[in-house]
């Protein structure tokens, strides 16, 4: 749920990281904060488990600075991934305005990955929406390690709509803002489509 | 709802998307309104502070003495707390919870429910009690509640009434994103 204040002209952006467990979406937000200048971001919260799992959510404050006489703030968020989460996952999806779906790329994770984007619909479904309804953008993570699955398989099992997709290593920050760029620009062409 | 927009830069990636996603739009008179509420709800209460938060976590207004607070991080936990203790409402079958309270050493937080998601924070001290906070707090989410109402409804009737002040559009900044990106990353 965008907040657009046109009183103090601000446009507010939700943008969650989701996927399957240890698909790399906290080390994608973490990357961003290491990544961006200190002007610009805020602090980053990690509520996790004493292992460093994601228990409830990462949260990473951005101030993208005044783009004509708007000053644009995003929020990233990530969602746990393990599958007894997913209240949590519900509770963070709330509001949100687009979403970057972080999948493993190791052919064991396969089917883990269809069953995050399977969850990932029924948990939009308890808001009324579908995927259909929001912007979001895929990201093949782990494309440097071996046993992986193609570009194609991925394509075949999670991109159903032809959004974006980005091959990428997180932990090296290869293909991160990449998606983080495309998702932002989404957002703001349906609003700005929606308001013209 | 029902129109459709295209999304992506190329043939490649366009698909139609329609948009029944929430957002609210405050105008100037509207929010004055909501501002002018927490004002009156500090002066009234003795509270320290109070934030006004949207269910998505972005603060939408505040007033008092916020210094020290991250008001930002702050906002985004107490949507996620609001929202994880709902769940828990209705694990134990309760609707929902409309009011949540914490007790600190210095500092003491009280949160109302206002309406659509929406939650007023409270933090206060010594020098009040929970009691009149509590009141003045309610009252208060009760103004705000049908100001936020009016802004949903006039957003229900624009979204079938394209006649929309020019002034009040929000600009076309995606072509600007690419370059403040670079900015913000240092490229």
């Amino acid at each position: 749920m965008a907040l657009i204040n046109y009183a103090k002209r601000e446009i507010n952006l939700k943008i969650v990281y989701y996927g399957p467990a240890f698909s790399g979406k906290t080390t994608c937000i973490q990357y961003i904060y290491d990544r961006l200048d200190s002007r610009f971001k805020g602090k980053l919260i990690t509520l996790a488990t004493e292992y460093d799992r994601t228990l409830f959510f990462d949260f990473l404050p951005m101030e993208l600075g005044e783009i004509r006489g708007f000053k644009v703030r995003i929020h990233l968020y990530t969602v746990p991934g393990q599958v007894y989460y997913n209240a949590s996952r519900r509770i963070i999806l709330r509001g949100a305005d687009g979403i970057v779906f972080v999948a493993d790329s190791q052919k064991e994770r396969r089917r883990d990955n269809i069953i995050s984007m399977e969850n990932l619909k029924s948990n939009l479904s308890t808001y009324g929406l579908t995927l259909h309804d929001i912007p979001y953008v895929l990201m093949y993570n782990k494309r440097d390690l071996t046993n992986i699955l193609s570009r194609e398989e991925l394509d075949h099992d999670l991109n159903i709509d032809s959004v974006p997709t980005f091959e990428s290593i997180a932990i090296r920050g290869i293909g991160v803002l990449e998606s983080l760029k495309s998702i932002t620009k989404s957002i703001l062409k349906v609003y700005y489509s929606r308001s013209s | 709802m029902g129109r459709f927009l295209k999304l992506g830069e190329n043939g490649n990636n366009e698909r139609n998307i329609s948009l029944p996603m929430e957002r609210i739009r405050i105008y100037g008179e509207r929010f004055e309104r909501i501002k002018s509420n927490i004002d009156k709800l500090l002066q009234e209460s003795d509270a320290k502070c109070a934030i006004l938060i949207d269910k998505a976590g972005a603060p939408v207004a505040y007033s008092g003495d916020l210094s020290g607070i991250d008001i930002e991080s702050f906002s985004a936990l107490v949507a996620a707390n609001f929202a994880a203790t709902a769940e828990i409402a209705s694990l134990v079958g309760e609707q929902d919870f409309e009011t949540l309270y914490h007790q600190g050493e210095t500092h003491n937080l009280y949160f109302q429910f206002v309406t659509k998601g929406i939650v007023l924070a409270v933090i206060f001290d010594r020098r009040t009690s929970l009691g009149l906070v509590r009141i003045k707090t309610e009252n208060t989410a009760k103004a705000i509640s049908s100001i936020i109402d009016e802004i949903f409804k006039q957003a229900e009737s624009e979204s079938s009434n394209v006649e929309v002040e020019p002034h009040r559009e929000i600009p076309d900044i995606t072509h600007d994103i690419e370059q403040d990106f670079d900015r913000l990353f240092g490229n």
